[in-house]
């Protein structure tokens, strides 16, 4: 059945939004716990991870300029915040499409 | 954490500590002139510094941190130039035990082994961002 491996691939999503999630303390926990929670709350898991990584490299930059910070753990902290950014981008980019696509279905 | 940030934050101690090391050769080689000002007074004595493998609960793996910056107890040499303020009754002055042979070679193993760390990191990042330009 085709809505079965697309519940499988939302779970898969929302598994990997936990990961991304883990290490950092998200608003919405346990939103992405369950499997084939919805949408919003994987983004928004997601979305929160990211913007608590930048702020992390935000952070380590501010400390950078003023002295206070190694190079090394700026570049590392930076390189961190984006990677995260593009796997979240990545993963919303597929559940959007992913999501289009049931929308264009007809049954 | 994912194995390789974790990879990627245990290269970064490397090198830090490689930078470190070099902070130290740059301190020996800057001073390898400083005479004493008196007979009495020591001239500048070369430092080294350890490293050690120091296990990071957030990385969960052994990373290096500076262990020490010890100094090298080795001899000091002699100059003889009698009509230097810190030379004793022979005319000899007492000169740091720096040698800039050894502390350029020393310089080199710093920036090779950073070199190693940097493409550490590099790799790691690649692989990364390679795996997650699969869902695109």
């Amino acid at each position: 059945m085709a809505i079965n491996s697309i519940a499988d691939a939302i779970s898969a999503y929302s598994n990997a939004a936990k990961s991304l999630g883990s290490g950092t303390k998200t608003e919405g926990s346990g939103a992405g716990g369950d499997i084939g929670s919805d949408f919003a709350s994987l983004l928004k898991n997601g979305a929160q991870s990211a913007i608590d990584t930048g702020k992390k490299s935000e952070e380590m930059s501010k400390q950078a300029i003023t002295g206070k910070a190694d190079i090394p753990d700026v570049v590392a902290a930076v390189s961190n915040a984006e990677l995260t950014l593009q796997t979240v981008v990545a993963v919303r980019d597929k559940v959007v499409s992913a999501y289009n696509d049931i929308l264009k279905m007809s049954f | 954490m994912d194995e390789l940030n974790k990879t990627a934050l245990i290269a970064v101690s490397g090198m830090k500590a490689q930078s470190e090391r070099l902070r130290v050769v740059s301190e020996n080689l800057a001073n390898a002139d400083s005479l004493p000002t008196s007979p009495s007074e020591q001239p500048y004595r070369r430092k080294v510094l350890t490293f050690r493998n120091v296990l990071d609960k957030q990385v969960g793996a052994d990373v290096v941190k500076i262990a020490k910056v010890d100094v090298d107890r080795s001899q000091f040499q002699k100059k003889y130039d009698p009509k230097h303020p810190a030379a004793d009754s022979d005319g000899y002055v007492m000169t740091p035990n720096v040698n800039p042979l050894i502390e350029l070679m020393d310089m080199r193993e710093a920036q090779r082994s950073y070199e190693a760390n940097l493409n550490v990191v590099n790799v790691s990042k690649t692989m990364l961002s390679r795996t997650v330009d699969m869902l695109r």
